[in-house]
């Protein structure tokens, strides 16, 4: 618990020092860099671990400073009531906002969050009903935690500054517990890799969102601290200067770590005061700022820490004892299939249909695989193979048809649902979490049966702690099961290709799903390679999983499927037995042409 | 009633022409290197303080002002490019918005530091006299103004379209690898885009600017309506960017007559955000609209 005890001494450490400065200016820029802090850390939640390019996020910061001032004014709620009423009107507001924003995409995400953030800024300029328009609101009722000034020889800058450090202690401590549990694991699933987030039952806008409002809350909550402290707020809280500002304090300091964002918020809350260039040049002092952090420092001060330490320890002895530390486990078979819900049942393609504009990738495709079945989809290249997965698992939506999973239409349902029904896949091309380890990717695969209460995990209760310590067992066993055991602290994008393939199998495995559809696992693996993957597809089936497998590799697919299915067009044109597939004229036909009998 | 409305017309065209003129600027860069440029606005407010200073300090006329402002802007956004957009390209594409965003507090601190915070009159060639055609007023300044809009916007359409370097210009944006093994120098075309970009915005920021004032957040605004007819116009159609930017400028005039001239600036965002909520990846690719 030395780590525990590093941030309490961190923390008592920024509320105590700035009283020994005889300047009561600097005082004040401290309590407002850390008031910034909610902010900074607000808008780390969902930009540095949701990865969402989120531009116009502070601007809840000034909406949680409006509404806990209007509460306190208007309204005339004590003052201590207004500011988490503050914090939950921001969380409210921003619900409305992320919800229409996350249906887009890439920039257009960013462009949209950047105007409704100007949207609110021209409303707090205008309604001036509300918010008394450009002007602001002036005389806002202090925060008194004790009852008047210099109780017990505190001052209110001191008695302000050590409640602040007192929630932003709370608000990384509950982030750090959400890192650690399924809540946090999605947001960075979803961050590396969204489509597979959502084949292993993540759902991409649920976390988006819940971080979304998660971080307003917070920079909300600095708002309601900052209204109080400083007594006015204006539509400047609302602008791009503070947008800006919070920006730099999240790089600098370090995005995606929990100490960066309140490193960087004291560091460039402070520093350009101090430095005296306030009235004039602060924006351009704040620019160049910015402008060398992400050109020498893209990790922030906390990365540029990490990387010193970790030349001085010698950094690779280190890694090469964690990963000699992990017992190289026997690979065996499983047993059973732990963390699966419920065994496999009937899927049902019912006259399939995939269109393209004009162009049709998918023609009344019909077949049935059955529990316990290892089927092999195969056909020329474009024939629909990996679009026929992308329908099954609800990557793209069918066009005709319908597909039956235990009795019930799975048409028209998200990846994320089907996933949860217990069908799941890997990728054509290599697709896993490339910035965490093995471990860490097989671990948010887990994700469908963990424990989801976000409060058991901040209480780490007895059930919470259970689902953990079952979900590091199943971890450890798919490891093993790939053969991974000794790679897993090792990044993902650092594993060689062979091994990058085996632990996407590892990865589709922990989700428990029963059916399992595996597009070309074998491309560009060497025979070695082909036959361990041989051997895992056929302890699969003894464990009794369902697998569908594409693959172009023949002899693979003679040897470890009992069914086949082939595609030619979009069209299905066969399905049997392997033996029989080999005789069909038509499936000749498919491969080497019509006039391959006749020469 | 009509009058007005008419007025209005009139008056929205005139100014939707030159939002055109900025939404173009920032379509040819956000169309080849997909990022959003955040200092597009100061580029739109070096372009009104070099016109300002060409009239009023190196006793320019007014169109050579213009030409001299959007050379000089030119130069400005090459400059932009080389320092605060190529060295982040290779990184995670947030970092070209966080560098150019940074680049966009620079300015504005420095145009504050060159010409102070407040807002500067461009002194007008153009007599105040209206010209009055039936019930609509107009001013000789802005029908200059509207025509430059215009041959500016035609000029630029006709160079995308018959140029080789023009036609480059599309091929990277429409797929820039096919276009770079076809040997098409894209370090070059990125300056060559940069400046053109910078060129369009000066081009806006010297019309307005003079009709207006120029001060050193007059580009704000600006880039925000720009990206709104970007995507409202479709990314990558020159027509279709400028009908929206006349159709935004006549909607801001007839909100301002009929409504209230509070929330004249919501127009823009409000008819965008509806436009990407009901065609979220719907709007038309560059070139495939017919540039």
């Amino acid at each position: 618990m030395s780590k525990l005890g590093n941030w309490l001494a961190w923390l008592f450490a920024l509320a105590v020092l700035p009283s020994l400065m005889p300047n009561p200016y600097v005082q004040y820029v401290v309590n407002l860099s850390l008031i910034l802090a909610f902010a900074t850390i607000g808008l780390n939640v969902v930009f540095g671990y949701a990865g969402q390019h989120a531009f116009g996020h502070p601007v809840f910061f000034g909406v949680g400073a409006y509404a806990s001032a209007l509460l306190a004014t208007d309204a005339a709620w004590p003052v201590g009531l207004a500011i988490p009423a503050g914090a939950i009107v921001t969380g409210a507001l921003s619900a409305l906002i992320g919800f229409p924003s996350f249906r887009l995409r890439g920039i257009y995400f960013g462009v949209a969050t950047i105007a409704f953030s100007y949207v609110i800024y021209i409303i707090a300029q205008n309604w001036i009903d509300l918010t008394r328009g450009p002007m602001g609101i002036p005389s806002i009722p202090p925060l008194w935690v004790l009852p008047a000034d210099n109780v017990l020889g505190l001052n209110r800058d001191v008695q302000n500054r050590i409640v602040v450090v007192v929630f932003l202690g709370v608000a990384i401590w509950v982030l750090a517990r959400l890192l650690r549990s399924p809540m946090g694991r999605a947001w960075i699933a979803i961050r590396e890799n969204e489509s597979l987030a959502a084949s292993v039952g993540i759902s991409p806008l649920l976390y988006q969102m819940l971080a979304f409002v998660f971080g307003a809350a917070l920079a909300g909550l600095g708002g309601g601290f900052y209204a109080h402290y400083v007594g006015f707020v204006s539509p400047t809280e609302l602008g791009f200067h503070y947008i800006g500002v919070i920006f730099i304090m999240l790089i600098a300091g370090g995005a995606g770590t929990l100490a960066g964002p309140l490193i960087g918020s004291v560091v460039f809350g402070v520093l350009p005061e101090l430095l005296r260039v306030a009235e004039t040049g602060r924006n351009l002092l704040l620019g160049l700022i910015l402008l060398l952090c992400i050109a020498l420092l893209p990790e922030g001060l906390v990365g540029l820490w990490q990387r010193l330490r970790f030349a001085r320890s010698g950094g690779a002895a280190a890694v090469a004892a964690a990963s000699a530390a992990q017992p190289s486990a026997v690979q065996a078979g499983p047993a059973g299939i732990p963390g699966s819900r419920e065994p496999c049942g009937v899927l049902e393609l019912r006259g399939v249909s995939k269109a393209f504009g004009g162009l049709s990738a998918l023609s009344d495709i019909s077949f049935t695989v059955q529990p316990g079945e290892v089927v092999g989809l195969i056909g020329p290249n474009g024939a629909g193979k990996t679009t026929l997965f992308n329908v099954i698992t609800g990557c793209l939506r069918l066009s005709g048809g319908d597909i039956v999973y235990r009795g019930r239409s799975i048409s028209g349902r998200a990846p994320h649902q089907i996933a949860a029904l217990g069908i799941t896949r890997t990728f054509q091309v290599t697709s896993l979490f490339p910035q965490l380890t093995a471990a860490e990717n097989v671990r948010i695969g887990t994700h469908l049966w963990s424990c989801h209460n976000p409060f058991s995990a901040l209480l780490r209760t007895a059930k919470f702690r259970q689902a953990e310590a079952a979900i590091e067992s199943v971890v450890n066993e798919r490891l093993a099961l790939v053969g991974l055991t000794e790679q897993r602290e090792v990044l993902a994008s650092a594993l060689s290709y062979g091994d990058q393939r085996r632990l996407e199998v590892a990865v589709a495995l922990a989700t428990g799903a029963s059916l399992v559809l595996l597009d070309e696992p074998a491309a560009g693996l060497n025979a070695e390679e082909t036959d361990q993957l041989r051997t895992l597809i056929r302890s699969l089936k003894q464990a009794g999983y369902t697998i569908m497998v594409i693959e172009h590799d023949m002899r693979l697919v003679m040897s470890i499927c009992e069914r086949i299915v082939v595609l030619n067009y979009g069209c299905n044109i066969f399905a049997g037995t392997p033996e029989d597939a080999v005789a069909d004229a038509g499936v000749i036909e498919a491969y080497l042409g019509t006039d391959a009998g006749n020469a | 009633m009509f009058e007005l409305a008419l007025q209005q017309v009139v008056n929205g065209l005139l100014v939707g022409a030159i939002y055109a003129l900025m939404a173009l600027g920032m379509m040819v860069i956000l169309g080849i290197l997909r990022i959003i440029n955040m200092a597009q606005g100061e580029l739109y407010m070096l372009g009104g303080y070099f016109c300002y200073l060409a009239i009023a300090q190196l006793g320019f006329g007014y169109f050579p002002a213009i030409v001299f402002a959007m050379l000089a802007t030119a130069c400005a956004g090459v400059l932009m490019d080389r320092l605060a957009v190529r060295p982040f390209l290779r990184r995670p594409s947030y970092m070209v918005f966080l560098s150019t965003f940074a680049v966009s507090m620079i300015l504005q601190n420095v145009a504050e530091l060159i010409w102070g915070p407040d807002p500067q009159t461009v002194p007008s060639p153009f007599t105040s006299a209206p010209i009055v055609i039936g019930p609509i007023f107009l001013t000789t300044q802005k029908l200059f103004i509207f025509a430059v809009a215009l041959a500016t916007v035609g000029a630029f359409a006709a160079f995308l379209r018959y140029t080789r370097v023009g036609m480059a210009i599309r091929a990277l944006a429409r797929d820039r690898d096919a276009a770079l093994l076809m040997g098409i120098d894209a370090d070059r075309i990125q300056s060559i885009t940069f400046g053109l970009g910078a060129a369009l915005a000066a081009a806006a920021g010297a019309l307005l600017g003079t009709m207006f004032n120029v001060y050193p957040t007059m580009g704000q605004l600006p880039l925000l309506k720009g990206f709104a007819l970007v995507v409202m116009g479709g990314m990558g159609s020159v027509g279709g960017v400028f009908v929206a930017g006349l159709m935004l400028g006549v909607a801001e005039g007839l909100t301002a007559g009929f409504l209230s001239t509070r929330y004249v600036d919501l127009v823009a965002f409000v008819t965008m955000l509806v436009v990407l909520m009901l065609k979220p990846e719907g709007l038309s690719k560059w070139g495939t609209s017919g540039v």
